[in-house]
């Protein structure tokens, strides 16, 4: 019964891994792959334009304070949920820059006549545990409350302020952040 | 009658797929999974000629064809292999790594198999040996997807198509095999007809393939190449950023 199960699992597994090739993009195709597919709600890049400022104005205790003061639920609800979007774009933007890292990383090693498997393997440990601190990251200010973003987006955005920028044209948006 | 049918449409399918390859100067490029439906067109009308008039050789004459083609349609993955990776000399040295770890476990296996004086089973259980074999390919199949799949290697939509239909007939041999070593002689007849129209789809597969004007995808001119220790320590380091920032952000 065992290894009519696993037998099982290997067809089904095949399967899938077929059906995602046969859906797969080209490699032209990799900059839409890094800038699309997102589910998170994201606000308009242009009212982005200066990101530090609006961290202040938005992620600041004084206003949520001032909010609150005013005693209208609605708008504390529509104050909560924007900062949530917010936070949750700044993780958005962090893990279209590490996707963006690993396609520039792979589109380079590919080519590479001397690659290694196992430097390979490492890195992509590296790529997997980064993609889950930001899965994790979406899932705390989900779940976090109206003071919990705070904190982190302001960290999140000191990160964001240190990253490299991606070095391919074909990324060309993410340097608009 | 309705097995006939569809043996009948697999011959005039076969036959068809020849046909575009011939006519759409296919042969050349993709020669191993040509010689495949080759054998298995002929294979089929032996099998035909075999079950009319000399019905009590037929298992005999049944399995001989059908580890020929085994051995036949592995060449399609080495084909896909070849045809996909030509270009990407570290994508090409990551599947062959991936590839002689699978055939490393399978040698393994049959060592095992071996040492309990387990190999004898193959000369009574046919269905055995083929199920083994075909979750060989399985595997083989799937570390290649993955790789390609991962670099994002472009490939056209014949080489697409190739590894589709043959993916999925693996996938389905490996699924069928298993449940007729399980359930046996009551999951047989099921198992013939399951077997036998499922390959009628996958014909249509490579013939929509093969229909398909596709271009190849075009190799533009890459930059010069760095050493991959470079591209790896780029990588790292940008990545090392990235890690820092995230342990400030827990704290």
């Amino acid at each position: 019964m065992l290894i009519l199960v696993l037998c099982i699992i290997a067809a089904v597994a095949l399967v899938l891994a077929l059906v995602a090739f046969s859906r797969s993009r080209n490699a032209t195709d990799w900059a839409s792959v890094s800038q699309g597919g997102s589910t998170v709600r994201q606000l308009s890049r242009s009212s982005f334009a200066n990101a530090s400022a609006i961290q202040e104005a938005i992620f600041s205790r004084e206003d949520w304070e001032f909010i609150k003061r005013e005693g209208c639920p609605a708008l504390e609800e529509l104050f909560v949920s924007e900062r949530k979007a917010v936070a949750c774009y700044w993780l958005t933007v962090i893990s279209s820059r590490i996707s963006a890292i690993r396609h520039n990383h792979l589109k380079n090693s590919r080519l590479a006549h001397n690659l290694s498997p196992g430097q390979e393997l490492r890195l992509l440990g590296r790529f997997l545990y980064l993609s889950l601190v930001c899965r994790v990251g979406l899932l705390v200010i989900q779940l976090g409350g109206p003071l919990a973003p705070a904190n982190l987006t302001a960290h999140i955005q000191r990160i964001a302020d240190g990253l490299p920028v991606a070095r391919e044209n074909s990324f060309a948006p993410l340097r608009e952040n | 009658m309705l097995i006939l049918c569809i043996w009948w449409a697999g011959i005039i399918l076969e036959f068809v797929l020849l046909l575009r390859g011939v006519q759409g100067r296919l042969l050349r490029r993709f020669p191993f999974f040509f010689s495949y439906i080759l054998f298995v067109f002929l294979q089929t009308i032996l099998l035909y000629c075999v079950h009319h008039w000399n019905r009590a050789s037929y298992p005999v004459v049944y399995w001989t064809c059908q580890y020929i083609a085994l051995f036949v349609g592995s060449l399609i993955v080495f084909e896909i292999y070849r045809l996909a990776l030509h270009s990407y000399p570290g994508t090409s040295r990551m599947a062959r790594n991936a590839l002689l770890f699978i055939f490393a476990l399978t040698v393994a296996k049959v060592f095992v198999y071996q040492t309990n004086g387990a190999l004898s089973w193959l000369a009574h259980a046919p269905t055995e040996l083929e199920r083994s074999v075909r979750i060989v390919q399985a595997f083989s199949i799937l570390a290649l997807v993955c790789v390609l799949l991962i670099y994002a290697i472009p490939c056209s939509r014949h080489v697409k198509g190739i590894l589709a239909g043959y993916g999925l007939m693996v996938a389905t041999s490996v699924f069928d095999l298993s449940l007729l070593s399980h359930f046996g002689d009551s999951f047989k007849k099921i198992w013939v007809y399951a077997q036998i129209s499922s390959y009628l789809f996958f014909l249509m597969i490579w013939l929509y393939a093969m229909w398909s004007p596709a271009p190849e995808p075009v190799h533009q001119p890459e930059p010069p190449l760095e050493d991959y220790s470079r591209i790896a320590s780029d990588t790292q380091q940008e990545l090392a950023k990235l890690r820092l920032g995230f342990r400030k952000a827990e704290r």
